[in-house]
């Protein structure tokens, strides 16, 4: 029995009876409850599991002896392929969203096929494997009954074209609504955020405005207590809502151009030797570290991060601007799988744990630590930007990493100038020497470099034995 | 018994099949009607695009159904940057 005892489950694996997520000596494992049987086996006989394993667009997994479950009822007990990293909608660019959703129609399509249907369209199964969305929740399927509708259906209205629609036609950063609203965005405020416009466009009149207009007509229900009034959906009426759900998403999109550092690689003090000097150091002591994991906070779009998972990194390459994680993403999508996944983060705010309990969804640190932080032109947006002193930045980067490849740039430095250029210099321990005595504190040098034709320096920092 | 009772019992006895399922998301009331209501209008749009492709296959055009052309996502921005 120890390994029930030792068995824990996953924090936000709750809602489902079909089953819920486990780990048990480090090994991820999903609990397939008795009363999920018949869907189960469906989605095996089907062939449903090794048409979406093929195509992608499910994590694979393996059958293990149901002695590990760790409570009553099981049927079956599997080791889903892991994912590196789990992230959030909240964190996602607009076009990492826009896949999602993509994504969730053709799994429902492909299941209709077979006839199951998704029970749930949660943005939350949807996860990025090598830049591409990959549903993680292989208990999302029951059997289609002919006439019934989609249960799922406001949910993916309210996870996913809902946020798009507000991303693309009124502001891209109201994608941060996922963080207040964890079951998606409710289609009434949806529908007073959008602007007027969007009425004249078929797929948001209907799958937003109106159906947020038959909530709120509908409301009363149980209080009325006539119960839930009779519905029939045809098979042909699924796949119309399919293919216009598709062809709502498909039409809206955004473009990553003109926000705060959308060109910053066009617009840096590197002259061209400094630039590559740069990043010849980069290639270097990240090959010193060989990590296997790395987060590039403030990655931009993604340059250097691209050094790392050259390296052979898993890399999170993460930056506050959507416009660059827009530009990196698209950019990964061309170049094609590697283990890169660009998302959005305010260092200054960083995701917190959400939903219940605090635990559903888990804050930036609960997801580390990782093997290397690197942190490249970015400690004087936090310092002097952000007013933290240094020590902070020093303690909160020793919390996610033993090692830490971090780049000083000194006051003299146009981009600090042009930072100092409107407020008061309030900055005196921002000094070459505050900022060694500092990072000091938690970390050894391992080496550090001047970077040439520039006044900056880069450090790869080891931390402290405690 | 008339056929709109017939109708009305057949609808009844799918709802209870609905509810039979092991469904642990609230679907939400106003949202199931729409979608009974929109399901009918795009359900027979759908059916109409997918007869008129066939008939254009028919006589020689080559063009994947509706369901076909959109199966992956992808890169269809007109606005890339």
């Amino acid at each position: 029995m120890t390994k029930v005892t030792a068995a824990e489950a996953v924090a936000g694996s709750f809602r489902d009876p079909s089953g819920f997520l486990f780990t048990s000596e480090g090994t991820l494992y999903r609990q397939v409850n008795e009363r999920y049987r018949e869907s189960w086996d469906a989605l095996n006989e089907t062939g449903l599991y090794q048409k979406l394993v093929d195509d992608g667009l499910l994590v694979a997994h393996a059958e293990v002896s149901t002695d590990l479950a760790p409570r009553p009822g099981a049927y079956r007990v599997i080791r889903p392929e892991q994912i590196p990293f789990i992230s959030y909608p909240y964190e996602w660019c607009f076009s990492q969203l826009r896949d999602a959703a993509l994504a969730t129609l053709r799994i429902q399509e492909l299941a209709l096929e077979r006839n199951l249907i998704l029970k749930d369209a949660s943005a939350y199964n949807i996860q990025f494997r090598d830049g591409r969305p990959v549903l993680i929740d292989t208990l999302s399927f029951e059997p289609y009954v002919e006439g019934t509708p989609w249960v799922a259906y406001r949910q993916f209205c309210q996870h996913f074209l809902a946020t798009l629609a507000l991303m693309a036609c009124r502001d891209v950063r109201l994608g941060q609504l996922l963080r207040i609203y964890i079951d998606g965005v409710p289609l009434d405020l949806a529908s007073r955020l959008l602007p007027m416009r969007t009425r004249f466009r078929f797929g948001l009149l209907t799958h937003i405005h109106l159906h947020a207009s038959s909530q709120t007509r509908h409301a009363d229900v149980a209080a009325r207590g006539t119960g839930a009034p009779a519905v029939h959906v045809s098979r042909m009426g699924l796949r119309g809502l399919i293919d216009s759900l598709r062809s709502s998403v498909r039409k809206l999109s955004w473009n990553a151009g003109g926000t705060e550092w959308g060109n910053y690689y066009d617009d840096t003090n590197y002259s061209a030797p400094g630039a590559e000097h740069k990043a010849e150091l980069v290639r270097k002591l990240v090959g010193s570290v060989k990590p296997a994991t790395v987060w590039d906070l403030g990655g931009n779009t993604g340059l250097f991060s691209r050094l790392a998972v050259e390296a052979g990194s898993h890399v999170v390459s993460w930056d506050v601007d959507p416009a660059a994680v827009e530009k990196n993403y698209r950019h990964l999508r061309e170049e094609g799988p590697r283990p890169l996944l660009p998302l959005l983060l305010d260092l200054t705010n960083p995701s917190g744990g959400i939903g219940w309990a605090n635990e559903e969804r888990q804050s930036l640190v609960q997801r580390g630590p990782v093997d290397l932080v690197m942190a490249l032109a970015l400690v004087h947006h936090l310092a002097i930007s952000n007013n933290v002193p240094l020590p902070r930045v020093a303690d909160f980067f020793a919390s996610l990493s033993p090692h830490l490849l971090i780049e000083f740039v000194p006051k003299q430095d146009s981009q600090v100038q042009r930072l100092l250029a409107t407020r008061e210099d309030i900055f005196d321990d921002y000094t070459q020497a505050g900022f060694e005595a500092a990072f000091g504190q938690r970390y050894e040098t391992v080496e550090v470099h001047p970077i040439r034709e520039s006044v900056r320096t880069l450090h790869l920092l080891r931390r402290r034995r405690e | 018994m008339k056929l709109g009772q017939v109708f009305a019992l057949a609808m009844v006895f799918q709802l209870a099949l609905a509810a039979d399922a092991d469904a642990y998301l609230d679907p939400g009331t106003g949202s199931f009607i729409f979608q009974t209501i929109i399901a009918l209008v795009v359900g027979s749009a759908f059916a109409i695009k997918t007869y008129w492709q066939r008939i254009k296959v028919m006589f020689g055009h080559k063009s994947a159904t509706p369901t076909e052309k959109g199966s992956e996502p992808e890169n269809d921005e007109g606005d890339r940057s």
